[in-house]
């Protein structure tokens, strides 16, 4: 009798240790579960913070390509102007006292002019984008649509990663720095120096129709000599350019005009 | 030897009931620390990053906002490179920052070899505790393009 007795004692002390570690397990568990917990929000609180401080460098690359944009398109539009909006590799220009003569031959063409653009537009462009402090320099695809500048690029990807002893997150997010740019908000007419041209054209060397001659964007000033005419137009705007400073003022384009 | 067993069984029960109201009080402890102290580290990272935000908006927004300039227009942006420029034009700009910004703030507008001198450095992140493939700076700052590009900073005064 006191033999069972024991035997039934000693079941329940077993029994008694066993749901003492089964409790200690159960903790265990719990515990690690909870620690999880606080380790997946620190975790997620880093994605946030990765993911924002990436929303500020995507608007800080946005801005400063935006600006670029500005900048490179009013660059070329000068440059254009520079040249009195020929091609003198292409035309047979003559020149008489640094200024171009525009002839049948030698005279500003729309097409030959956007052509121009973008060919200026992408060299300042480009060199601006290399500036660009960080490591998020794209290659742009310059289309000029009528007035509209496209400027194409491949998204953007930011990428982190982070190890820890069992696992390796990776935080990824793209975005699209693709923008355009309208040309006559910019107050850059590139078909204004054809329409000088024709205008000047039609008037035919007419000494009176030429005094009387206005632009739209542009101030007229003309000297005639014996020989020619010479015309010092300058913009009713002021643009950011460069040639030996950097610059803000009006463009001047200077041509001659045979009698 | 009944009635010792018997009490034996109840110290048995009364260890049970110890162990149990044990248990209760450390969930109960758990449940209250590591929720809690996740909860306020929630709280504090978004009121941080909450002021970061809004300044960093203040300070895009305000960059391509349209200024009437000498009746020309112009954006913010390139009024600093105007400043940068002629000198006239600084007052202009400060005059512009101080309506913006309720002359609680001021900005720092350095070029980026003028940014390490002053001590003011941007450090490229590299493979420590998490890469960014970009400078890494604390606060709000912008890039304006130029001959020497210009950085621009926001700091509270």
């Amino acid at each position: 009798m006191r033999k069972q007795k024991n035997k039934i004692n000693k079941k329940a002390g077993i029994f008694a240790a066993g749901m003492v570690l089964a409790m200690i397990i159960f903790i265990t568990t719990a515990w690690f579960a909870f620690s999880t917990t606080n380790k997946k929000i620190s975790r997620e609180m880093l994605c946030l913070s990765v993911l924002n401080s990436y929303y500020n460098e995507e608007d800080r690359f946005m801005l400063y390509a935006r600006e670029s944009a500005k900048i490179a398109a009013s660059q070329a539009f000068y440059l254009i102007a520079k040249d009195a909006a020929v091609n003198l590799k292409e035309n047979s220009c003559n020149v008489r006292n640094n200024y171009i003569i525009w002839t049948e031959s030698c005279h500003p063409e729309t097409e030959s002019i956007k052509e121009k653009f973008l060919n200026y537009y992408n060299k300042t462009f480009s060199e601006l984008i290399k500036n660009y402090p960080n490591k998020v320099q794209p290659e742009y695809f310059l289309l000029l649509e009528n007035d509209t500048l496209i400027l194409m690029a491949q998204p953007i990807r930011f990428t982190s990663e982070k190890q820890e002893t069992f696992a390796k997150y990776t935080i990824n997010y793209s975005f699209d720095p693709s923008f355009m740019l309208n040309l006559p908000e910019q107050k850059i007419y590139l078909e204004d120096f054809e329409t000088i041209y024709n205008k000047i054209k039609a008037c035919n060397n007419n000494s009176s129709c030429l005094e009387d001659i206005s632009f739209e964007h542009w101030e007229t000033s003309l000297e005639e000599f014996a020989t020619y005419y010479l015309f010092n137009l300058k913009t009713k705007n002021f643009y950011f350019f460069q040639d030996d400073t950097q610059k803000y003022e009006k463009i001047e384009l200077g041509f001659i005009i045979e009698k | 030897m009944n009635k010792k067993a018997q009490i034996g069984e109840s110290l048995q029960d009364i260890a049970g009931i110890v162990i149990i109201i044990l248990l209760l009080i450390i969930f109960f402890i758990l449940s209250v620390t590591v929720f809690r102290g996740a909860g306020h580290e929630i709280k504090k990272f978004s009121d941080e990053q909450n002021i970061i935000n809004q300044e960093h908006l203040s300070l895009k927004s305000w960059l391509e906002k349209t200024l009437t300039i000498e009746n020309e227009s112009i954006t913010a942006a390139q009024l600093i490179i105007l400043s940068k420029i002629n000198e006239k034009y600084r007052i202009i700009l400060e005059k512009e920052i101080d309506e913006a910004f309720y002359g609680k703030y001021d900005l720092e507008i350095l070029s980026k070899e003028e940014m390490i001198t002053t001590g003011w450095q941007i450090f490229p992140a590299g493979i420590t505790f998490i890469f960014l493939p970009y400078a890494k700076e604390k606060g709000t700052f912008f890039y304006i393009p130029a001959n020497e590009t210009i950085v621009i900073a926001l700091r509270k005064k």
